[in-house]
């Protein structure tokens, strides 16, 4: 086994509970059978044990973390442990007091997510009315004195609104601007056919973010994260498996990334089964990944393994079938015509399945059923 | 070490006594000042020079105000 490392990064999802009902959502298909969230001492205890450990960096994510009634006491906990503390929401339930009441309690920053520059493109994505009220919002944060970074999950539906998106992060007073591409993932993955680029609309948005970075450095500090399937180079997901990062479910899972659990086989203790130490040192699924034992050709003998330790175990196993093969978006990997295959399957005409408490029974439920008489349960946006 | 969103910058000691300084009130010339009392073999133009390159690649980051 290999010596634990020291872990950095805590990524609480407080909850799965969400307003919202993103297409590209990173929360697993299954979350409706998520029953008894953590308590707030059990949250408490875990801030601590993270803090003892080593760890420096808290983002309180979700689902909607604005849904937990004890978020402030929950930050005024971690700032007593000298956590940085990040809170990463949707913002359309946050409101003067509520920023009051959080930076009484030491918050340290705020990520806001909004879905897209204009308003039908980004309610279509996020299935429910929310944008005017998340631009009502940004000058709330910013007239508080948060540092605010502005996050937009980019995709097929919204990558040709980036000038749009980086003229709006100025505006709002932004002190960075997350582009992500969609991490093909969970409701991204079920989404893929619709959200996937083209490979020119992609090159596009990378070259005018590539212009911005350069232009607006020290001012807006842009952040632009890759299209795996279309960048041909894997990356160093979450630094390492079970290397600097972990991440608490909602049901007190430790893992080492919100999408570990798609691997089957694997193990993972909650914090209410022991210290977060001994978990983080001796758990099962966090050991299966970690230092290069387990790796196959190529990476094995790859000089380029200790970079990018070999990609994404999630997405070797759901393009390769195997979490220990190289992830297929290594040119390298013998199961690239996964990744092609993807790429040519995608199109306008990609139906949109919203996640909601809904679909994840209806889809977990089916979870055995073909992909293709699962087609018909693509729904249409409509108000909760 | 300076924690942000994202990241954190580990810092080595001259960065970090640097960063010690940053308190909003003091000028650039009292941070020299400060630095030349911790590395008093260091002559004091190379220091000033040190901390401009310093707080110009931090501030490139946004991680200064």
């Amino acid at each position: 086994m290999t010596a634990a490392p020291r872990p950095y990064t805590l990524v609480a999802e407080l909850t799965y509970r969400c307003p919202l009902r993103c297409v590209y959502c990173s929360n697993p298909v299954d979350f409706a059978h998520t029953r008894d969230e953590l308590s707030t001492a059990e949250w408490c205890r875990t801030f601590s044990e993270a803090a003892e450990l080593g760890v420096v960096q808290l983002h309180l994510s979700g689902g909607e973390p604005m849904l937990r009634d004890d978020l402030a006491e929950l930050i005024r906990h971690a700032r007593a442990c000298d956590l940085y503390t990040n809170l990463i929401t949707g913002g359309t339930l946050l409101d003067e007091e509520k920023l009051r009441r959080f930076r009484d309690a030491g918050l340290d920053h705020i990520q806001l997510s909004i879905q897209g520059a204009a308003m039908a493109t980004a309610e279509m994505v996020a299935g429910v009315r929310s944008h005017r009220k998340k631009l009502e919002v940004a000058p709330l944060i910013t007239a508080m004195g948060f540092p605010f970074t502005l996050n937009v999950v980019l995709h097929r539906l919204n990558i040709a609104e980036v000038p749009e998106l980086i003229r709006l992060a100025l505006e709002l007073g932004a002190q960075r601007l997350e582009l992500a591409n969609t991490q093909f993932y969970a409701w991204g993955a079920e989404n893929r056919r619709a959200l996937m680029p083209t490979r020119e609309q992609y090159l596009r948005a990378e070259e005018i973010a590539l212009e911005a970075i350069a232009k607006y450095r020290g001012v807006l500090e842009i952040a632009f994260v890759q299209n795996d399937y279309l960048s041909g180079e894997p990356k160093p997901c979450m630094g390492g498996w079970g290397r600097s990062y972990m991440c608490v479910n909602p049901a007190g899972e430790v893992l080492p990334c919100h999408a570990a659990k798609v691997i089957p086989g694997l193990h993972f203790e909650t914090v209410r089964d022991d210290s977060l130490a001994r978990i983080w040192r001796e758990s099962p699924g966090l050991n299966a990944f970690r230092g290069d034992g387990w790796m196959l050709e190529p990476c094995r003998t790859c000089v380029k393994k200790v970079i990018d330790f070999g990609g994404c175990r999630c997405q070797a196993f759901m393009l390769a079938g195997n979490a220990a093969e190289a992830d297929p978006i290594c040119h390298l990997s013998s199961h690239r015509e996964a990744v092609e295959s993807a790429l040519n399957d995608s199109g306008a005409d990609g139906a949109l399945i919203y996640r909601d408490t809904k679909n994840s029974r209806r889809l977990t439920r089916d979870a055995l059923a073909p992909l293709s008489q699962r087609k018909d349960d693509a729904d249409t946006f409509n108000e909760p | 070490m300076l924690l942000f969103p994202e990241a954190a910058l580990l810092l080595n000691e001259t960065g970090a006594a640097i960063v010690r300084l940053c308190d909003g009130a003091r000028s650039l010339d009292q941070i020299v000042d400060g630095l030349a009392e911790k590395f008093r073999s260091v002559d004091r133009d190379t220091l000033r020079l040190e901390v401009e390159r310093f707080l110009e690649l931090i501030r490139a980051r946004g991680l200064l105000q």
